[in-house]
């Protein structure tokens, strides 16, 4: 999709005037040495205890430059500047202690100046002749080099500079730059430098957040020069129920609106309207004349249905079975005959079917959670680019993504759910929607145990878990390409108790092939290493069965936390459980009821006692979320390391 | 935003229907065709590999694309592929350089041949390459997979007339047939045909290994491959002939501390200390050196190198001061039983210092290790040390004569949250332990301290953990420790676990019915001791003993008065891969371990 839609950019390259702009920044001569001395390395590693090392200062620099070239037109060249300066903390993280850069077929490693300086002071510089290539056969070069003597408190500094010679081809119009990395850093800069005539827009990265750069103008070297600085960067920390990073964290993402050179014209659509223009003539009027081959592939795989919702999963499902991913030149019937088209026409294919079978729908793009906030006014592929399709059937509105193997059709993965998408008519009028959050079918995990006592100790168990939702997708995913050998040491292993011999007398996988039936697993066994007779009582280790829906299984420390707390979508896990024992057992103390309910979710258990029997119902229901860091707390009430539903032992008085 | 696509869409491309077959996915078949030629002046091997692979189920047609690795010892050439009756086009074939986690610069490169994805049940894909090899010592182990369907696995080696090959196999899981033809004087093959199916098998060292075959070279008397340890130390030491002598800088090093040193052994463990601590660890492979390592001057100039690296450093440096240290080659992954030696069968070096004929193990690789305190990697594998006068292979012994983790616990029942936990980490688990504190934050530090215990002490809570003392044998925490679900509370009593250790896996019981290798993941030796203080308990003295000295064993005590309660325990499994003759006897002490679930230890009520 990316090379087809660079493909219309450069297509869109017009007839119109001619400017020449100066390349101005030039390869950095900073080294080690310039960095303030003397450095308190005991001081920084305090501050920034845990850490591998500290960026002292980090710049990025994406420059284009314009000149007049060969007789009649315009060399465009772009430079990739980085430079970095950092102290090791942790002389063995290998990411810190060695130089990496690869450099892309059409590019070149055009400098390269590397330098560690000692805590003695003593510098050993590094350039393009000492470092090692491996070129593989597509062209792709890596550079390398391992640091001599690396050793705590030493700074080592990186410079440099990527050149792509020719632009013409892939125009390098859309850029990214992290600005929050791995370690804290104490300055960090961007810079974008572009000719003056061109028009370039910056994505904001939240509801009234943008990134805050300075626009300068060079007059003389005919650039616009964006610079963007910032001091004393935490580091970006993973934590458990977090968003995505471009989420919470800084980062540069610009693109180039409007640009001339020479007699070449461009300009980046200015609606999403426009934008939708421009698409729908690349995958979706792509109907054969003379074929009939589209026609016939619908009326097969749809002639036993009887309602559009069936026809719905019986071409989705058709494609999703019978074609492969992979871009192939043509239209629909060519994509047919080949079994092959990129997800774009995968997903055109299904909607020129679905119209021939009677279903309307709107071409959908989707912005992903991972991309961070949407900004509807940052027009670029970059934003909307995960095809799917939209289809409302009695009175439901259905997500299909048609190239998603096996995916049912009410499932929409949770990165898409709630998020922005542009919805394209078949006429090609477009808008911007909200795709539905949460799944039609529920996401829920519900767990029945059966456990049958019996008076010399043994326990027979028979479990049954059932998966719904995505999740019911993502075991059946886990099972893909198993064969029955693997499946069974898989099933096997999902068995709640683990400390014993266990005897299984029955395990499988009910409805796994049937997609659109939630997911069962159904153990049946026996151990014998749970319960303690005693002539008084009776013990039971109860294992892992009571163990609560804990999702963390480790300590989190609340005054820690760094990010806000993220939850996707809503789930549940529910466990029904039942205890048969014999009729001279009595249970001697049963579980209190209790229930706990917050902004997050709740987490309740319920105990009723009987005759021979225990009944337990213990549940887990996390709601979608999205709140501050101080929130933690509260979610880990329902989710933390120790459950208030955990229940080691069960003890019973033997009647005597 | 292509990457995230791509990420994506590899999700789902993986999500296949799968196939449920009962019978093999896969026939398999492979000729490796040797040759050698020249005479005793000079031997060149070369070979041509074919691989075919007929898809069988739905799920094998899906595969279509493959790797071709190659060694750091040969050039590989004439990549070719074939399917449904057409060439593969030469723009399908290519290569990169893997990223490996533990090599910065990679040995070689990796081949891939993709195919066009419109295999059908009963295809079959044909795939070539040639080799050339940079010595005749190179011949490699030729390994069977244990991927269903073996058809046929053929191994030819033309050679001249004066020269003798040997086949030795190992089979991991029996016994498996195969002809030897030696008809023609210049033609030596061997053929394995329609190889049963291996299943899976839990804690299996050699999972994914049908046979292996160990191919060597002789004229007449003379062995050309290295299968003797003088053979190998010779031809080996010869890969290194043009290394340059030991630099100034590596004769003056620690000049000073090396002076003041008592004993040789002392200086050895300075220089340990220093090659391990300092060299920081980073392989170079490139240009043959994932064998031959690269200059000790070179190593100590630039301060990194990997395991070769570092003992060839340590064992240079060893000679310039008259130590006898030198380097061991050995494997830390199972390999294969044969009773001769191939470049093939080891992958890490470290180094022995010899006093008096004993052998003091050391890994300079191990930053956080001791002399004679090997990382379990390392321990109970067969070795060969490099010794120039007197080459030998040896095994490594455990050199575990302490617990691992030994903890004790003092409190009192009625604040079972309240107790307090000494924990002396020794071996690994002290390596580990110091590693954690360098690298991590404190949260972090804690959950791994705290998750790494509790699996062993699956009920034992323990948490809060300081460090009070850090020596070359071992670590000594304190922390809290929640007795809580250590001990059940009932009307009547308490009852107190007694085998507390999770350190038995009750997939080893699945592996009861038959006789192939176990891997025991050994070897492994705990202690823990509780002191309990409680004004309303008395314990019923109970002790038992399971397994003996030299095998798996565990105690358990519970002893005492009232108010003061003791209880002890000790495990001990000293084995990794189970040795012949010890199943039988290693299968009871787990059946019985694992019972013990339902003994517990009573400790009265005072009224009752």
């Amino acid at each position: 999709m990316k090379s087809a839609l660079v493909l219309v950019a450069a297509l869109a390259l017009l007839a119109v005037g001619c400017q020449t702009s100066e390349r101005l920044i030039t390869f950095p001569s900073q080294t080690a040495a310039d960095v303030k001395a003397p450095l308190d390395v005991p001081a920084l590693e305090k501050r920034f205890p845990g850490q591998d090392g500290v960026y002292l200062q980090r710049d990025t620099s994406f420059e284009h430059v314009t000149s007049d070239g060969w007789p009649g037109g315009i060399t465009w060249t772009f430079f990739e500047t980085q430079t970095r300066s950092y102290v090791v903390f942790n002389p063995d993280a290998k990411w810190l202690s060695t130089f990496e850069v690869q450099v892309s077929p059409g590019s070149e490693l055009e400098r390269v100046a590397l330098e560690i300086r000692g805590t003695d002071g003593k510098a050993r510089q590094f350039g393009v002749g000492d470092l090692k290539q491996e070129k593989d056969s597509k062209g792709l070069v890596t550079y390398k080099l391992a640091y001599p003597d690396v050793r705590k408190g030493c700074v080592i500094t990186e410079a440099y500079v990527i050149k792509k010679a020719n632009c013409w081809a892939a125009p390098p119009l859309h850029h990214e730059v992290p600005l929050q990395f791995s370690i804290p850093c104490l300055q960090a800069s961007y810079r974008f430098l572009y000719p003056n005539w061109w028009a370039t827009k910056v994505k904001a990265l939240g509801p009234g957040r943008t990134l805050p750069v300075e626009v300068k103008k060079d007059e003389q070297a005919k650039k616009t020069i964006m610079t963007y600085t910032a001091k004393d960067i935490p580091a970006v920390e993973k934590e458990p129920f977090s968003p995505f990073f471009k989420e919470v964290s800084n980062y540069a993402e610009i693109m180039v609106v409007q640009l001339s050179l020479g007699k070449a014209y461009y300009a980046a659509p200015l609606t999403w309207e426009a934008y939708a223009k421009e698409f729908k003539g690349y995958v979706m009027d792509k109907n054969p004349i003379f074929s009939q081959r589209v026609d016939r592939t619908t009326l097969e795989a749809t002639q036993s249905c009887k309602t559009d919702r069936e026809r719905l999963e019986a071409l989705v499902g058709w494609i999703q079975a019978n074609m492969e991913i992979g871009a192939t030149k043509g239209n629909f019937a060519d994509v047919l005959a080949a079994k092959r088209g990129s997800v774009y026409q995968l997903t055109g294919l299904a909607q020129s079917m679905l119209r021939k079978a009677g279903i309307n729908s709107r071409f959908l793009l989707i912005h992903s959670a991972e991309d961070g906030y949407f900004d509807k006014d940052f027009i670029s592929s970059e934003e909307l680019y995960i095809p799917a399709l939209m289809a409302d059937l009695g009175g439901r509105s259905y997500v299909v993504l048609p190239y998603a193997k096996n995916l049912p059709v009410d499932i929409i993965p949770e990165r898409f759910q709630g998020q922005t998408a542009l919805a394209i008519e078949p006429s090609g009028a477009a808008q911007l929607i909200t795709v539905p959050t949460g799944n039609l079918a529920t996401n829920e995990v519900s767990e029945d145990y059966s456990l049958t006592f019996s008076e010399d100790g043994k326990v027979r168990v028979t479990e049954e878990k059932t998966f719904q939702g995505s999740n019911a997708y993502s075991v059946r995913r886990s099972l893909a390409d198993l064969n029955r050998e693997e499946t069974e040491k898989l099933l096997k292993g999902l068995l709640t108790y683990t400390e014993g011999k266990v005897e299984f007398t029955k395990y499988e996988f009910v409805d796994q092939s049937d997609y659109k039936k939630p997911l069962k697993v159904h153990l049946e066994y026996v151990i014998d290493n749970l319960v303690t007779l005693t002539p008084e009582e009776v013990l039971f280790n109860t294992g892992g069965l009571f163990a609560p829906a804990s999702r963390l299984k480790t300590k989190v420390a609340p005054k820690d936390r760094q990010n806000p707390v993220r939850i996707y979508y809503d789930e549940a896990s529910r466990k029904n459980i039942v205890l048969t024992f014999p009729a001279s057992w009595r249970l001697s103390r049963v579980p209190q009821d209790f229930r706990l309910e917050n902004r997050f979710g709740s987490i309740s258990g319920s105990y009723k006692s009987s005759s021979r029997k225990l009944q337990v119902q213990q549940a887990l229901t996390l709601k979608k979320s999205f709140e501050s860091k101080e929130r933690i707390e509260e979610l880990l009430e329902l989710t933390g390391n120790h459950s208030k539903l955990y229940v080691p032992t069960l003890v019973f008085k033997v009647k005597g | 935003m292509i990457r995230r696509l791509l990420t994506f869409l590899l999700a789902f491309s993986t999500m296949t229907v799968a196939s449920g077959a009962d019978g093999p996915d896969l026939s398999y078949s492979k000729t490796i065709h040797y040759q050698i030629k020249g005479g005793p002046a000079g031997y060149r091997l070369s070979s041509e590999t074919t691989v075919q692979r007929t898809a069988l189920t739905e799920r094998a047609a899906r595969a279509h694309a493959f790797d071709v690795v190659e060694q750091p010892f040969t050039t590989i050439s004439g990549l070719r592929g074939e399917s449904r009756g057409r060439d593969l086009k030469q723009d399908r074939i290519t290569f990169h350089f893997p990223r490996l986690e533990d090599t910065f610069i990679p040995p070689a490169r990796v081949h891939e041949l993709e195919f066009p994805a419109d295999l059908k049940i009963g295809d079959t894909i044909t795939y070539s390459w040639h080799e050339d090899y940079k010595d005749l010592a190179f011949l490699p182990i030729a390994s069977i997979p244990a991927i269903d369907q073996v058809v046929r696995f053929e191994i030819r080696i033309d050679h001249p007339a004066d020269l003798q090959i040997t086949f030795t196999p190992f089979f991991p899981h029996g016994d498996l047939p195969f002809k030897e033809d030696r008809s023609a004087p210049t033609r030596t093959v061997l053929v394995f045909q329609n190889l049963p199916r291996i299943g899976l098998f839990p804690c299996d060292p050699y999972q994914g290994l049908q046979a292996a075959v160990l191919l060597g070279v002789r004229r007449g008397a003379a062995p050309l491959t290295p299968g003797t340890p003088d053979a190998f130390s010779t031809w080996y030491l010869g890969l290194l002939r043009d290394m340059p002598k030991p630099s100034e800088a590596m004769n003056q090093l620690l000049a000073e501390e090396l002076r003041r040193a008592a004993s040789p052994r002392e200086k050895a463990r300075i220089l340990f200390d220093y090659v391990k601590s300092e060299i920081r660890y980073i392989a170079d492979e490139g240009a043959m050196h994932a064998f031959v390592p690269h200059d000790p001057a070179s190593v100590l100039e630039k301060k990194y190198g990997d395991c070769k690296d570092k003992a060839w450093l340590l064992t240079a440096l060893g000679r310039i001061h008259g130590l006898s240290i030198h380097p061991v080659l050995l494997s830390t992954v199972p390999s294969p039983d044969f009773p001769e030696l191939a470049p093939g069968l080891f992958n890490h070096v470290i180094c022995a210092l010899e006093e008096q004929g004993q052998l003091t193990f050391m890994d300079p690789t191990a930053t956080y290790s001791e002399m004679g305190d090997l990382p379990d990697p390392d321990l109970l594998v067969k070795a060969l040390v490099l010794d120039p006068a007197r080459p030998r292979m040896v095994t490594i012994p455990s050199q575990q004569q302490s617990e691992g983790v030994e903890i004790q616990i003092e409190g009192d029942l009625a604040k079972p949250r309240e107790a307090k936990a000494r924990i002396t980490l020794r071996h690994s688990w002290r390596t580990q332990a110091i590693r954690s504190r360098r690298d991590l934050k404190s949260m972090d530090l804690e959950n791994t301290l705290s998750n790494r215990l509790n699996r062993l002490l699956a009920k034992l809570s323990l948490d809060g953990f300081r460090f009070k003392d850090v020596d070359r044998e071992k670590v000594v925490l304190e922390a809290n420790a929640d007795l809580t679900d250590f001990f059940i509370r009932t009307d009547l009593r308490v009852y107190a676990p007694s085998a507390p250790f999770r350190a038995i896996s009750p997939d080893y019981l699945e592996r009861e019915g038959d006789t192939h290798p176990l891997d025991t993941q050994g070897p492994d030796a705990y202690r823990l001791e509780l002191d309990l203080k409680s004004d309303s308990l008395r314990p019923r003295p109970d002790r038992l003993s399971l397994g003996r000295t030299g095998a798996a064993n565990h105690t358990a005590t519970c002893s005492g008065k009232a108010g003061n309660i003791r209880l002890s325990y000790t495990f001990r499994q000293p084995f990794r891969l189970l040795p012949k003759g010890a199943r039988a006897e290693f299968m009871a002490f787990c059946t019985q371990y694992l019972q013990l679930n339902r003994r517990l230890f009573v400790l009265q009520r005072s009224e009752s």
